[in-house]
């Protein structure tokens, strides 16, 4: 009878990872040779290409500060662009800008930056301050992301991106990822964004997770998050197949965004992907990935 | 399920290679709680006077022997000064007496007294026949004793009652000081008429009012001024009380309430006045005291097993191996926080750092001056910001922000009388400017509750820290028994392989639990 009641066990019933059991097993399927692959975004973008999977276009790669002075040149053609760093995570350090005039800069916030202040957090990422464990860093900026229109109302504050989780290659649970205000733009659910469960048969949402709590509409917008079928789920599903074959990590997050013109575009994979999708989806991961106890 | 099972064995070896070593340990029983059978200590007075006028004269009281406590060594390094070492038979001190020749003279003086200590000794009390004109001395008033007070002749009077018998009287008294009087620190009153007023003195108080009463009611008393040697603490000066009764010196200490007998760890040093060190003619003095365990090169054999008993250090170096060796245990409840419970911090080992930074200071100083440099060094970092300055400049002009602040603080609190003293410039300055940086990184990105809630985690973290490793009882077991790292090394293996749940998530996947 007590063991009815002793919550470990009801969660082991429903099937939840929890992360001491998600880091252990990470440790056993994902070789740390291979982590640069999903860490440094610039491998990751060379193995999509090598795969024929469409990323992002790279508009430059910088590696010292004197890069620097191609810049103004390299986005004069672009009106908009993403500042990133190439080893950052949780969304950190990105700047997306919506329109320029080659000395001011304008975020679709509205915020504004100088010439002086991009230079400077581009310096910034250089010097390793979004990198994990603060190494040296690398900064990519590359194409802005326009978001599908099936998205609408969700898309109110930044782009929204389908996180896949592979485990030995195969698909196994995805979620949509909506930024909000709270979120700053950002699709990380730690920082404010909603998680939307998605059937992984048929790509189509279910109820989402915002802060923690179980939502069924946008907390911006009160657009409903359920019902919504995604495009181009088989495609997406396929990319995150192969790349996860490729990168030869056994348990893997990868993030796809769907632009309006391009389809399915793979933003970054992710060695140690979140367990808040768990969530989202109203299931646990625990029973798919038939761990080894 | 291979890696898990090595892991468990190993902890389990572990555990029990700690469980041998410390039984072997109790079984030889070299490890009783305070001093063991026999020990070698060596008392050091460090002396300094500066700028010392001609003429100026300074008396230093050296310990003496007692039953348990034998000085076999004595040692003395002298410069600038002329000294001469005499023996005060009438009182049993003995004392150096130096007179300073030429002006303004910088003089120094050190001794070394190796004692040898027998706890299982029997105690035996100074017998010795007591001459007219000294019986005389015993039952004045000077130094500090009054007797022709209404106040202390009443009181003496009421004590007394109708006891007839000197040792009944001297009971008496005793209870009355022991018991009616509260011991105060050393700042409370050295004085007869404040402590009985307060019902509150410090040991010489105490032990001051105990001789005026014995020498009213007529027996010869003295005052006693020596050390405590504590094997944990190192030295503690103490004052006590001698009562001539049947021709016999007894001790008394009223302060911490033994009566016929001195623990044996009790060195007296000089009799009648409470001062170990006296100088005439200038104030520009001082003198240190120190106390170490000394290993006996008086003993037959050393065996390489010393290796392994960390108690014979000296207490300087003790202390700092204890709070070394606590650190790891720091580490496990940190480890524990993070992962059994599933609390959050900045840094992996930042909470362990502060708590040791809490140890170093008090922890109130401690976690005035942390919050303190914390807010300062933060409102700095965000005018800092403005500056975009490369990143390890700006962590540089953190770091000397952190640096000055810090100092400031110490500083401030001090004008305040806040602090006992510049300990808390120990704390962490790099830890602390870390966190500032980690601080301000994630307010700009998680938002300033997440910053606050992880800030929070870290101090509590740390506080439970400081809890375990200030606790000083475990520092000593850590010093007596260093094997106990193994168990810490077999916890941390355990909780490496842990794959529960976090009670955290407890609450996070609660909507998960299907009815």
């Amino acid at each position: 009878m007590w063991k009815k009641k002793w919550i470990p066990s009801q969660l082991e019933a429903a099937g939840v990872l929890g992360i001491n059991a998600r880091n252990l097993f990470i440790n056993q399927v994902n070789k740390r040779e291979f982590y640069p692959r999903v860490d440094n975004k610039v491998l990751s973008k060379s193995i999509c290409q090598e795969l024929n999977i469409p990323v992002p276009k790279t508009y430059m790669v910088m590696t010292k500060l004197v890069d620097i002075k191609n810049f103004a040149q390299t986005v004069a053609p672009h009106q908009e662009f993403v500042v990133k760093p190439a080893r950052g995570a949780g969304g950190r350090g990105i700047i997306v800008i919506a329109q320029h005039n080659n000395s001011e800069y304008t975020t679709p916030g509205g915020e504004v930056y100088s010439y002086e202040a991009l230079r400077y957090h581009i310096a910034t990422i250089l010097s390793g301050l979004y990198s994990l464990g603060g190494h040296k860093d690398e900064v990519i900026i590359e194409q802005r992301i326009r978001p599908h229109t099936i998205f609408g109302d969700l898309a109110v504050s930044g782009t929204p991106d389908i996180r896949v989780i592979a485990f030995n290659y195969q698909p196994i649970m995805a979620m949509l990822r909506l930024p909000t205000r709270a979120s700053r733009g950002r699709a990380n659910l730690h920082q404010g964004a909603v998680g939307v469960g998605v059937n992984i048969q048929t790509g189509e949402t279910s109820g989402g997770v915002y802060k923690g709590k179980s939502i069924r509409n946008h907390p911006d917008t009160d657009y409903s998050l359920q019902g919504i079928a995604i495009q181009h789920w088989p495609l997406i599903l396929d990319i995150a197949k192969r790349l996860s074959e490729k990168i030869e990590l056994g348990y893997l997050g990868v993030d796809i965004v769907l632009d309006i013109q391009e389809g399915p575009l793979v933003l970054e994979a992710n060695a140690r992907p979140g367990l808040a999708i768990q969530i989202a989806n109203n299931s646990g991961l625990l029973n798919l990935l038939k761990l080894e106890r | 399920m291979k890696e898990k099972k090595r892991t468990y064995i190993l902890a389990a070896i572990l555990v029990v290679v700690a469980c041998t070593v410390i039984s072997m340990r109790l079984h030889f029983d070299h490890y009783n709680e305070l001093l063991p059978g026999e020990s070698l200590w060596r008392l050091i007075y460090n002396i300094k006077v500066e700028n010392a006028p001609k003429g100026s004269k300074v008396n230093i009281a050296f310990p003496q022997s007692t039953s348990r406590a034998q000085i076999i060594k004595e040692t003395f390094v002298r410069s600038g000064w002329a000294i001469d070492i005499v023996s005060h038979s009438r009182n049993k001190n003995r004392e150096a007496t130096a007179v300073v020749i030429a002006e303004n003279s910088n003089i120094s003086f050190t001794a070394q007294f190796d004692i040898q200590m027998d706890a299982k000794k029997q105690f035996t009390p100074e017998q010795k026949k007591l001459a007219v004109e000294m019986r005389a001395t015993y039952l004045s008033e000077k130094n500090g004793i009054l007797l022709n007070h209404p106040t202390i002749k009443i009181l003496a009077k009421k004590i007394k009652h109708d006891a007839k018998i000197k040792k009944e009287i001297a009971e008496k008294v005793f209870n009355y000081c022991s018991e009616k009087i509260d011991k105060g620190d050393a700042d409370e009153s050295d004085d007869v008429l404040p402590t009985l007023k307060t019902k509150k003195g410090s040991c010489i108080g105490i032990a001051r009012t105990m001789v005026s009463l014995c020498r009213v009611l007529k027996i010869p008393s003295r005052l006693v001024t020596g050390f405590i040697i504590e094997p944990k603490y190192g030295l503690k000066p103490h004052s006590w009380v001698e009562l001539y009764i049947e021709k016999t010196w007894i001790p008394y200490d009223p302060y911490f309430g033994y009566q016929e007998a001195t623990p044996h760890n009790y060195l007296p040093v000089t009799y009648g006045k409470p001062d170990i060190v006296r100088v005439s003619k200038t104030e520009n003095w001082k003198i240190q005291f120190f106390i170490e365990r000394i290993q006996d090169s008086y003993a037959p054999t050393k065996s390489l097993m010393t290796i392994t008993d960390l108690t014979r250090m000296g207490i300087g170096t003790r202390t700092i191996l204890s709070i070394i060796l606590l650190l790891p245990l720091a580490a496990l409840i940190t480890i524990v926080f993070r992962n059994i419970i599933g609390i959050q911090t900045f840094g992996t080992f930042s909470p362990c750092l502060l708590a040791l930074s809490f140890v170093y200071a008090d922890w109130r100083t401690g976690l005035l001056t942390i919050v303190l440099v914390f807010a300062i060094g933060l409102l700095l970092r965000t005018l800092l910001k403005n500056l975009k300055l490369l990143v390890i400049a700006r962590l540089g002009v953190m770091l000397s922000i952190v640096v000055l602040c810090m100092v400031l603080s110490v500083s401030i609190l001090d004008y305040f009388q806040l602090t006992p003293g510049e300990n808390a410039v120990l704390l962490p300055i790099v830890v602390i400017t870390m966190l500032i940086e980690s601080f301000h990184v994630t307010w700009e990105e998680d938002g300033v509750r997440y910053a606050l809630k992880l800030s929070l985690n870290t101090l509590i973290v740390a506080m439970c820290c400081y809890l375990i490793i200030s606790w000083q009882y475990l520092g000593y077991l850590a010093i007596v028994f260093p094997e106990g790292q193994l168990f810490i090394i077999a916890g941390m293996l355990i909780i490496g392989r842990y794959a529960g749940y976090r009670l955290t998530e407890w609450l996070r996947f609660r909507d998960l639990i299907k009815e």
